[in-house]
Parts: structure tokens; sequence; C-alpha cells
């Protein structure tokens, strides 16, 4: 029974670990700090670990962590104190897609993703950056497809409009786009 | 479905198409249809293109995230601490190999019994390990214990933390808050369902401590006055106490709501907890 317990963790390590770095990176954007990010893909590891038996081998490992992972981010915001953003304000009058800069930076772009809501944050990092499908996104955040839909549409607005930001401090302007299609 | 026409229009449909284009989420034919457009439209395939060029700046910069290496390190150390530990390392070696796989056999033979009385729904309260109560009030226990279980214990990493509950008992969130706040937080308040049963849950925790208060409508039951087990009372409530291998559990009986209070706390633990919150839980379901 000992030597099957053993087993069984290294068949659990097999299957999750090869996971742990989209988990921690997608925590550490969504989190307060890195030592937080860190906190909770441990407590995910720990919460699968004691759930394992329940998992079927050959379904979605993945899917399953990311769910745990985002139920425990949840329960870590409550105890958060809740900053009100106006960054959706940009999505306002936005009747335009204003244009990319070529030379992005990483830290431009994640102090980008760093300004969205975090539930536009967390649907652009599932959706685009894990490509999970719409479907797996609604399930990990437990909300609707069209939901998934709806966020990411204005996450990704959110985000351009934010770069157009910085791009304006590049001295790119935003060109109202015309021509015909 | 009509096919996308090339024109000024189009281009507005078309851009409608291009997140779930992006993402690989149209069915086959739209996805052609948008395809056809990007190759003959400058400008729609000019913003795909900047569409694309920003999720790889993304997914380049979010990757760019160093992991430490010591958090693999960690993680599969806690999931080694939760595991027995092995049989050698409590032996130093000294033992000879004939008393060592003696003991191995002995072990083998108690767990494995302990796991067939697990599998036989062992992990209930049990009328050899509760002598004095009677088959009835073993069985309405074992109605709470059960959601505990399957809830709080069993699916702990996916129920619902916190959702809609009936306001005929939204009450009692503000009340178990005031009541064990100092020291139990609460991490789930929901209803859910267990065996066709109907529980509104509350979920607290203290370090590695688990409890619920589990509130469900009386099917016909009720806690019989049989006098077979002490009564304990709760400022005029009677409760009705039990355990398992594994938890403690007390019920007792609120207007036409059954109640529990289980945990895996030591049995005084447990009841002095239900003791506490028997009188407002009852006050709250029987106004």
């Amino acid at each position: 029974m000992l030597f099957g317990r053993r087993v069984e963790a290294e068949r659990f390590e097999a299957v999750a670990l090869p996971h742990l770095n989209c988990l921690y990176r997608t925590a550490v954007r969504l989190v307060a700090d890195r030592t937080t990010a860190e906190d909770l893909v441990q407590e995910t590891y720990l919460q699968a670990w004691k759930c394992f038996y329940r998992f079927q081998t050959g379904t979605n490992c993945r899917d399953w962590l990311f769910k745990i992972l985002f139920n425990n981010i949840k329960h870590y915001r409550r105890k958060q104190i809740r900053l009100v953003k106006g960054t959706e304000d940009l999505l306002e009058g936005l009747i335009y897609e204003p244009p990319i800069p070529e030379d992005l930076c990483d830290e431009d772009v994640l102090r980008a993703l760093e300004k969205l809501p975090p539930h536009y944050r967390e649907t652009v990092l599932l959706a685009d950056v894990q490509e999970f499908s719409y479907k797996e996104v609604a399930f990990i955040l437990k909300v609707r497809v069209g939901t998934v839909m709806s966020r990411l549409n204005r996450g990704r607005k959110l985000l351009r409009a934010e770069l157009a930001g910085v791009a304006e401090s590049y001295g790119i302007k935003n060109v109202k786009k015309g021509g015909d299609g | 479905m009509n096919p996308i026409k090339y024109g000024r229009r189009s281009c507005e449909q078309v851009q409608s198409y291009l997140d779930s284009y992006l993402n690989d989420e149209l069915s086959a034919e739209t996805n052609g249809e948008v395809q056809r457009h990007l190759e003959s439209c400058r400008n729609c395939s000019a913003e795909m293109e900047a569409r694309v060029r920003l999720r790889n700046a993304l997914r380049q910069a979010v990757e760019s995230e160093t992991v430490p290496v010591a958090l693999q390190a960690r993680i599969r150390e806690q999931i080694r601490a939760s595991q027995p530990v092995p049989l050698f390392s409590l032996t130093g070696g000294r033992l000879g190999l004939a008393a060592a796989l003696l003991i191995a056999l002995c072990l083998a033979a108690w767990g494995a019994f302990s796991l067939w009385n697990r599998q036989a729904g062992e992990q209930f309260v049990r009328a050899d390990l509760n002598p004095l109560l009677s088959a009835q009030t073993t069985r309405i226990l074992n109605i709470g214990l059960g959601d505990h279980i399957h809830c709080a214990i069993e699916d702990e990493a996916t129920r619902t933390h916190f959702g809609e509950i009936q306001p005929r008992y939204a009450g009692l969130l503000p009340l178990v808050k005031e009541k064990l706040g100092n020291t139990y937080e609460v991490v789930a308040a929901h209803q859910c369902e267990v065996d066709g049963r109907e529980f509104v849950h509350f979920i607290l925790k203290n370090g590695d401590a688990t409890l619920s208060l589990a509130i469900t409508r009386k099917n016909g039951e009720a806690f019989p006055d049989d006098g077979r087990a002490p009564v304990l009372n709760a400022s005029g409530v009677i409760l009705h106490q039990g355990h398992s291998p594994d938890y403690e559990v007390v019920g007792f009986e609120a207007g036409s709501d059954l109640a529990f209070v289980i945990s895996d706390l030591r049995r005084e633990e447990n009841l002095r907890i239900a003791s506490i919150l028997t009188p407002p839980v009852s006050d709250l379901l029987t106004r």
C-alpha cells in the first residue's frame, strides 16, 4: 500500500508538473506579487494531489489544474481591497482600432496587461496566451461561452488602447482608419 | 449562411469575426469565407496582421517570466510529505529482512482492512462506534455528514466557494461570521445537492481543520426521543452527537429544517462550536 502511494505520487507528478510553468506565468499576471503567485500555484498542486484519485486518466489535466488555480485566485481576490479603475473608460468612443507599435518591449506589454481589469486580463491570458478554447475558458472561469467572447473582445481592445498610449509616447499618432473594405 | 461578399459592409462583418477567426473558433464554412476575404482585402488583412502581432507580443512577454527553480522542488516535497513514511526509514535498516517483511505484511493487512472498511461506507457514523445511538439517529446524522464529505472534503478543489443562497437562509452567513469569525474563516457558502437532497452549506477553516454547518429541509425525518443517548442541550435545543472514524457530527432540529455541525476536530471542540451556533441558527430558522 505504501509502494502504491509512491507510484501514485509519481503518476500525479508526471501528468501535472509539466503544466507548472503555464500555471505560474498565468498566476503572476493576475495577483499582486510573485510570492503570492508561488503560494497559489503550490496550493493548487496540493489540492489537485488530494483529489487526484477522482481524476480520470486521459481527461484534460491542464483544464482541471487551471480551474483549481482560478478558484484559488478568486478566493485570494476576495481578501484584497478592490481598486476601482477607470480603464474601461478607454473603450468609450473608441471607434477605431489604434495601431500597434512594431517595437514594443515585453515590459510595455506586461504593463498594459496589468492595467486590464481582472476579468478581462484572465480571459485574454487563458485564450491568447494559454490557447484554451472558448469552451475551455468558460469551464475554467465558470462563465458562459458568450461571456468569454465578449470579455475577450473588450480585453483585446483595452490592451490595444493601453498600448496606443505607449505608442503616443513613442511619437506614433493614432490615425482614423479609412479606405474601402 | 450567406457567403460574405467583398465590399465595405463586408469588411465590417468580417472584422466582427476576426476575434473568433484568430482563436480558430469559427465553423469551417465561415472560416473559409473570412480567409478568402482577407486574401483579397488589404485593410482587413492588415488589421488581422496587427491582431496576430499583438497576440504574439503578449505570448512572448508572458512567457519571458522566469519560473522560480525551487518551486517544482517545493511542490514535489509537499506531495511526498502528504504520504506515509516509508517502512525502512522507520526501522533504520537495523532489523533483519525477515522481520521487516513480517512488519510490512502486517501493515499491508491492516491497510487492506481499513481500505475495505472505507470502501464499504465506513467513513460514516456507525453503530459499533456509537452504541447508544438509535439506527434512526445514526441515519439522520449521516445525512449531514454525507454533505460534508462530498462538498467540503471530496470536492474541495472545484466547489463553488460562494454562491446564491435562498433568502430564508441568507441571514446565516453573517451569523456564522459573527459567532466564529475570530477563529474560523468562511471559505464557502452556497447551496448544493448530494444524493438528490439540497443543502445550504457553509464551510469554515482554521489551519488544517475543516468545519461545516449544513442545513437541509426535513423529508419526514425527526430525531427519536428514545432516551438511549445522553441528551445535550444548547439553550433549549436538543443536540444529537455521533462520530465516524474521521469526523464528529452534531445534529439538531430547527423547525422544518435539520441542521448539522460536522468537522474533523476533537469531539469536545466540535460540540463546543455546535453549542455556540445552535441557539442563533435555531432562532433564525424558526422565526
